[in-house]
């Protein structure tokens, strides 16, 4: 009986802090609440629980009208902050992942709107919002939105962008090789001018992209010697020592990348 | 049954450093510590030995670095017055300062020539009792601005968590037997 009644108690405890991790509707209510009132400070504080919202949201992927007003009413509030490429990619959630006709029409001008403040054309932010989502499953919208996301080029992005990418690993639908090749540009940090010429130029196979030929010469060098650094970085020597070999053996070298070369090698050697 | 081995000044009924507040799930360690912090009395003294203190319990980094860069400026000022003083011979405190006879003197005018050195010196008092006052003041303005920003969301959205609830009553039946001394 004791042991019953200690069991009820840790769930009545369980109980009464699974409230304080507030609900969508809260969330919701306290965005448009703050939002309507446009107080930068108090939008910019909410921020970060606003994101926590949110992947929780991703993570349910329930069929709720609220989420698609909750990620509207996000980009909303980063727009207020003047964070642009933050706001569209709010909207881009929204969109592409929890699709509804009243939250796009509420939000289109917004989108547009945020979207021109991130240098896009009319014709190219028509091109996003006219990309058919509609009767697909939810792990194919995540895959039009991984395509998509990467287009606005900015790096405060990328660690949402390889959340979402994570998740749908997580659910263990097979990830397109456009977004595992968007990853390791990502992960051993090119900047996103480079991206901006590189991406389109891959080829969909499994080359890794510092290989791929058709990239200039000189940008798939810089990702040889940017994959080389990232593995001494994490202190991978042994994979940088391979990749190095490769980089000097079938590449044809300047002095100073020869130079280069030698410091990383020397660093293998030393382990530094 | 056990006795007290520590002398108190205030009463004390429990162990308060081990008291877990109930937070909610989505505050940052960033906000509880802000909130568990006041500006108190002792702050001043600290504020005195630490530039920027204020600010850096205020959680607001850059400008308590940026204080402390000024008033280390400040101090290295008025040490290079005070060693050029001392290798020169000189009074380490002008009581005329705007009628120096030095060759380092800048001229305003026949009646009003001031000290290099006196200049850094004034400059430096300037800055290092200036940055106090403003790491001090706008420091604690700082916190309190960060705890209001805080206890409104939280506030609001306990007020908002609260009025979704189909029950109006949130606390757990409980038992229990309490004996004050």
């Amino acid at each position: 009986m004791k042991r019953y009644f200690i069991l009820i108690l840790i769930a009545l405890s369980f109980t009464k802090t699974g409230v304080s991790q507030f609900s969508t509707s809260t969330e919701l209510q306290y965005l448009q609440l703050i939002n309507k009132q446009g107080d930068k400070r108090l939008i910019a504080d909410n921020l970060r629980n606003a994101e926590l919202a949110a992947d929780s949201i991703i993570t349910q992927h329930s069929n709720n009208l609220l989420n698609a007003y909750f990620f509207a009413e996000l980009g909303k509030s980063y727009f207020l902050v003047k964070q642009y490429d933050k706001a569209l990619l709010s909207f881009f959630r929204q969109h592409y992942l929890f699709p509804n006709d009243s939250a796009d029409r509420e939000t289109k001008n917004l989108f547009f709107e945020t979207a021109f403040h991130c240098h896009f054309t009319d014709n190219e932010i028509s091109q996003f919002w006219d990309v058919s989502k509609m009767n697909v499953s939810f792990n194919k919208r995540l895959i039009i939105f991984l395509e998509q996301a990467p287009q606005i080029h900015s790096r405060h992005l990328r660690p949402y962008i390889l959340k979402i990418g994570n998740f749908l690993k997580s659910t263990g639908e097979p990830v397109p090789i456009f977004y595992h090749q968007w990853e390791s540009l990502v992960t051993v940090n090119m900047r996103e001018r480079h991206l901006k010429t590189i991406l389109p130029l891959l080829v969909n196979n499994s080359t890794p992209v510092y290989k791929q030929v058709q990239i200039a010469k000189r940008l798939r060098l810089k990702i040889y010697r940017k994959t080389i650094r990232h593995f001494l970085h994490i202190n991978a020597y042994r994979q940088a020592f391979v990749l190095l070999n490769d980089y000097r053996t079938n590449e044809d070298l300047s002095f100073f990348q020869k130079a280069d070369a030698l410091i990383k090698r020397t660093r293998i050697a030393i382990r530094f | 049954m056990s006795f007290s081995q520590d002398i108190d000044i205030y009463k004390k009924t429990g162990n308060t450093e081990f008291k877990l507040p109930n937070i909610p799930n989505s505050m940052s360690v960033d906000e509880f510590q802000l909130l568990s912090r006041n500006t108190r009395m002792i702050d001043m003294l600290h504020a005195v030995v630490v530039p920027g203190h204020i600010h850096f319990k205020a959680k607001s980094p850059l400008a308590g670095y940026t204080l402390l860069t000024l008033r280390s400026l400040a101090y290295i000022g008025l040490l290079d017055v005070y060693v050029y003083k001392k290798l020169n011979g000189e009074n380490l405190i002008n009581l005329n300062p705007f009628s120096s006879s030095s060759e380092s003197a800048i001229v305003v005018n026949d009646n009003w020539q001031i000290e290099t050195t006196d200049i850094i010196a004034t400059i430096s008092t300037v800055v290092i009792v200036g940055t106090y006052l403003y790491d001090w003041i706008h420091g604690k303005q700082v916190l309190e601005r960060k705890q209001e920003l805080i206890r409104y969301k939280y506030s609001v959205k306990f007020k908002l968590e609260n009025s979704h609830k189909t029950t109006s009553n949130s606390y757990i039946p409980a038992m229990g037997v309490a004996i004050h001394f």
